[in-house]
């Protein structure tokens, strides 16, 4: 009994991948299949948020309470969170819609998250620092080549016209090149991945 | 009823019924008992090693499947083969009584992640040392929030390495800068342009997965037939494009397909 249960997923499965791939592949078979299966999806992931958010609560009060070193910041979070949740319910209620959510977004959410962004230019000045500090012979490469980009790039004046030339010949030979290379081995990589998972034989359910 | 993509479709199915048979054909003989060559790969070697450095510190290792989802998002294929290489560096962790710290940035991949884990320390037999808590929620589909929720992790005390397979763009730093500070080793993949030169200045070359590197992943970590063919079945599919390219070049240096635009080049 035990072993038909366990094909019953695999049965699921194989169905549920012909009608995709028939509604993806023809059209006036299995109109709109995967649309809906994604519909269904993203209904049960807007259930699971509620048990991600239970986690997130499971984690930071774990914390709070055993008095571990952020507990601070765990507070702080949790809060955040509430807050934001009674904001949007407020609205809702007070027929105010997403406004005070929105507001929360645009004035403080945002300014947090490009400020957080920026940050990544100073960083990128450190690792190329510190990639020429490990002196190995691709980071070095790396550095000098991203270098000679960077330089090719700027305006300084006739001096570095010869630079923009050798910056684009980079751009447009060697580099192309390469990221043609990784693409395809990339694609090539999502396409096994995608089809392990499509035949059912990565089948970690089935245990 | 017609084809969706109009003639494409023929040339998709074909091209995916030609990798379906590199694969049949890669997978028998490892079912039979015959064992691929596989070259070294350091990162994967080092994954090895920072587990069970971890086991006998009684600290922890941080594990990301990357920023992508399951549900349609970009980065499907990436968070699956980062799954994947979970379960595998997750039954090494249960076997060397390690720990590891799992984030995630969708509620699917968490589900998912959470199932992964559990069932290699049940199947182990540990199922006590699994701890639902391990496991972490960061956020819905926002990378920047997630990185820096990641940040935070490896700034913990009992984080010992940092181990991300999966999509990462350039917010990947962040994390990276912060394991760089706390002299944290790691082992880092992406499938992005955006975060690879990033990694390599990071992490170091020798513990940096490119492009298909991380999807060659779980056939190194676990060794099982299913992995080994699909990774074999990649270097052939990848061996006949090399070869179409370069008859592709000659029949256009020749002159045998004029159409492909050369004869704008002259």
């Amino acid at each position: 009994m035990r072993r038909i249960g366990l094909y019953i997923p695999l049965i699921i499965l194989y169905l549920t991948v012909f009608l995709v791939l028939a509604d993806y592949f023809t059209d006036g078979l299995v109109d709109h299949f995967g649309q809906v299966l994604a519909l269904w999806v993203s209904l049960i992931s807007g259930v699971l948020l509620l048990v991600g958010l239970g986690n997130v609560a499971r984690v930071h009060l774990r914390r709070i309470f055993n008095r571990q070193p952020g507990a601070l910041y765990s507070g702080v979070l949790l809060v955040s969170a509430l807050a934001v949740i009674i904001a949007g319910v407020v609205g809702q209620v007070r027929g105010a819609g997403n406004s005070f959510t929105d507001w929360i977004y645009q004035y403080i959410y945002q300014p947090l998250s490009t400020t957080l962004f920026s940050l990544l230019a100073f960083l990128l000045v450190a690792t190329a620092a510190r990639a020429l500090r490990i002196g190995t012979v691709e980071s070095t490469l790396l550095v000098v080549g991203a270098l000679i980009v960077l330089l090719g790039q700027l305006a300084i004046g006739p001096a570095t016209s010869n630079l923009g030339q050798l910056s684009q010949w980079f751009q447009n030979y060697p580099v192309l090149g390469a990221i043609r290379g990784i693409l395809i081995g990339t694609a090539l990589g999502a396409i096994a991945t995608s089809l392990r998972y499509l035949l059912g034989v990565d089948n970690q359910y089935l245990r | 009823m017609s084809l969706a993509l109009g003639p494409s479709t023929i040339y998709i199915i074909f091209a995916l019924l030609i990798f379906l048979i590199f694969f049949i054909a890669a997978w028998a003989p490892i079912e039979r008992g015959r064992q691929p060559f596989l070259r070294p790969m350091r990162a994967l070697n080092n994954l090895r090693r920072l587990i069970g450095q971890s086991a006998e510190s009684g600290q922890s290792v941080h594990y990301s499947a990357g920023t992508g989802g399951l549900n349609g998002q970009p980065g499907s294929a990436e968070a699956l083969s980062g799954l994947t290489s979970l379960a595998a560096a997750a039954q090494v962790a249960a076997r060397s009584k390690a720990h590891l710290t799992v984030s995630t940035n969708d509620t699917l991949t968490y589900l998912v992640a959470d199932d992964v884990v559990q069932s290699e320390y049940v199947e182990t037999g540990r199922r006590d040392d699994y701890q639902p808590t391990d496991l972490r929620f960061i956020t819905q589909q926002d990378r920047l929030a997630y990185i820096a929720g990641v940040t935070a992790i490896l700034g913990e005390n009992q984080t010992s390495a940092n181990v991300m397979l999966g999509r990462f763009d350039a917010e990947y730093l962040l994390a990276g800068d912060q394991a760089n500070r706390r002299n944290l080793p790691q082992v880092v993949g992406s499938s992005r342009l955006e975060a690879m030169p990033l990694m390599i200045a990071s992490a170091g070359p020798e513990n940096t997965l490119i492009g298909e590197e991380m999807y060659a992943a779980p056939a190194y970590l676990d060794r099982q037939p299913v992995h080994l063919a699909s990774l074999i079945a990649q270097d052939w599919a990848r061996l006949t494009i090399i070869i179409i390219i370069i008859l592709g070049v000659l029949a256009a240096t020749f002159g045998l397909l004029p159409d492909i635009g050369i004869s704008n080049l002259r």
